[in-house]
């Protein structure tokens, strides 16, 4: 679907995208994440056509792209300015006919309003919104149009908790419409939730690659955790002399292990030992690091 | 149809936001203003005391005159600064940002400003003149033809459209909405008086601002010129305007589709 090869982007000195590799498949979600700065929506701007690059390429569907070519691509800026003297319906409305939509319009601006919860603020002029209202609306209209790709930077920046949720879901639904949506955020959890793959951009390059599985498998630490009732005997001094484990901290009646060698095997001899202790284990758990783990420790 | 959309946003976004005053409301006072002020000008004179000179001698002509030549200055001065959003604005807060990745073509989004705002320009510089001519026909004794001010009324048309062509295309070319309007007023306020006084302005669209002001019969307080117009030179003069706001707007199609929008 989006193919990105060894793209460039400089600003006079500032290298901005340095060799930017990535691929993102048809139908999927594409977690995009990274330090401010770091790229991603220079990349996103390259890949929707409002800047040009310096090298590299680019293309969606096998075609290439370039600034002030049409693509079918529906975009969410990261502070989307909308016309601030129109209400919501106007503003949908222009969209649908600037983008030549096919179909019945006023239905498909219905739906989209309804989608994106903003029935009761219709005929309010969107300079009145707040920040998460004009999130919304702008989401209304990306997804009003017919489009195959949904390019959005950080589309839950602005928006409460239970905003969050509502655009995970609407992210979701296009997911499931067939829809390939590339999005950029800071909140790692939403990432975590709703993404089938996630690429690290840090100093413009993409850093890490794959699925939430594919990368806690590749940072994983065979670390064992599990807790002792108050009552058992400080178990240290035995775990330090078990082969099979290579390191452990003790926090209170926690215990942390680090297994060496296989894990599988190592988590099956560390319960046989427990239990061959005697002693109740209230807790008992792999320890997978999260995705905050893992970006902090592929950009450092 | 495109196009249509970007002329109905472009109509919302000047009567929305009552920018349409501004872009009316130089024109309109200079149309309403001049009339009773040349009216006025002998009572303020017989009031001081002086009848014999010129300066007081007005009339309808005179009154004209003076509209158009005030419209050239402070008419197109106040337009082109309530431009300047339309001009450049949508590109510096982004507002044109959303549209453009979903799929309204460039070309047709720069397109339908042309279509709105130089035809708006133009009207306006018409109605005032039809304002002006009608308060000072009713003010004025001797009675002068629509028609002796014809041509100066084209020429004024004409040029005031040219100057909103030019203020759009470097607005929209330079996404600076704000040094398009002051490049524009610099070119009505100094340049083409400049070149007048100099009588060197000829077949460019700046000598229409001097034909304009070429009222036959003027002989008052706004006495710029032998009040003869070539029609010649007029004729090519709006000729060589429309050729170079042809060329204006293609090249500003051409620019847009390339520029950096983000």
């Amino acid at each position: 679907m989006v193919e990105i090869k060894n793209l460039q982007k400089s600003y006079g000195s500032l290298n901005v995208l340095d060799d930017l590799n990535m691929t993102v498949n048809q139908g999927e979600i594409y977690g995009f994440i990274g330090e401010n700065g770091a790229g991603k929506t220079t990349a996103m701007n390259i890949l929707t056509g409002l800047i040009s690059k310096n090298s590299g390429d680019i293309k969606i569907n096998g075609k290439d792209v370039l600034p002030g070519s049409y693509c079918p691509i529906a975009y969410l800026p990261e502070s989307p300015s909308l016309l601030n003297y129109m209400n919501a319906f106007e503003y949908l409305e222009y969209i649908a006919v600037a983008c030549n939509y096919e179909g019945d319009l006023e239905t498909r601006i219905r739906e989209v309003i309804h989608a994106v919860g903003l029935e009761k603020a219709v005929k309010r002029r969107l300079g009145g919104y707040s920040r998460g209202m004009t999130q919304r609306a702008a989401m209304a209209a990306v997804m009003l149009t017919d489009y195959d790709l949904a390019v959005l930077d950080e589309p839950t920046s602005a928006l409460d908790p239970a905003g969050r949720a509502d655009m995970m879901n609407l992210i979701k639904n296009m997911k499931e419409q067939g829809k390939t949506i590339i999005f950029s955020t800071h909140i790692l959890s939403d990432v975590e939730r709703v993404a089938d793959r996630i690429g690290i951009l840090h100093g413009g390059v993409i850093k890490e690659e794959g699925s939430l599985s594919e990368l806690v498998s590749k940072y994983a630490e065979n670390v064992i955790a599990f807790e002792l009732d108050h009552s058992a005997p400080p178990l240290g001094e035995k775990l330090s002399r078990c082969e099979f484990i290579g390191d452990h901290r003790v926090m209170g009646s926690a215990y942390f292990v680090k297994i060496t060698g296989d894990m599988a095997q190592g988590s099956k001899q560390l319960f046989a030992f427990l239990s061959g202790e005697q002693i109740t284990v209230t807790r008992y758990q792999h320890q997978t690091p999260s995705l905050e783990s893992i970006y902090l420790k592929s950009v450092r | 149809m495109q196009i249509f959309a970007g002329i109905k946003k472009e109509n919302l976004e000047l009567f929305k936001t009552y920018r349409i005053i501004a872009f009316v409301g130089g024109f309109m006072f200079t149309a309403i203003l001049n009339p009773f002020l040349f009216w006025m000008l002998p009572q303020i004179g017989a009031a001081l005391g002086v009848t014999e000179i010129a300066l007081f001698n007005t009339n309808q002509y005179t009154a004209i005159a003076g509209f158009i030549s005030d419209s050239l200055q402070t008419g197109i001065l106040v337009m082109a600064i309530s431009m300047t959003r339309a001009a450049g604005g949508d590109q510096k807060n982004k507002t044109c940002v959303i549209p453009l990745v979903l799929g309204f073509s460039r070309k047709n989004y720069v397109l339908a400003k042309f279509a709105v705002y130089p035809l708006y320009a133009f009207l306006t510089a018409m109605f005032s003149f039809v304002t002006a001519y009608g308060i000072s026909y009713f003010l004025f004794r001797d009675k002068v033809s629509f028609l002796n001010f014809f041509p100066n009324v084209i020429s004024l048309c004409v040029l005031v459209a040219f100057a909103v062509i030019l203020t759009l295309s470097l607005g929209c070319m330079t996404g600076k909405g704000g040094l398009s309007a002051i490049t524009v007023i610099m070119l009505f306020t100094f340049i083409e008086p400049l070149l007048s006084g100099l009588q060197i302005n000829r077949y460019n669209p700046l000598a229409l601002a001097r034909i304009a002001r070429e009222v036959e019969g003027n002989s008052g307080f706004i006495q710029t010129s032998s009040g003869t117009i070539n029609y010649t030179e007029m004729s090519l003069c709006i000729l060589i305007t429309a050729v170079i706001s042809t060329i204006l707007i293609l090249l500003t199609a051409y620019v847009f589709k390339n520029k950096r929008i983000a």
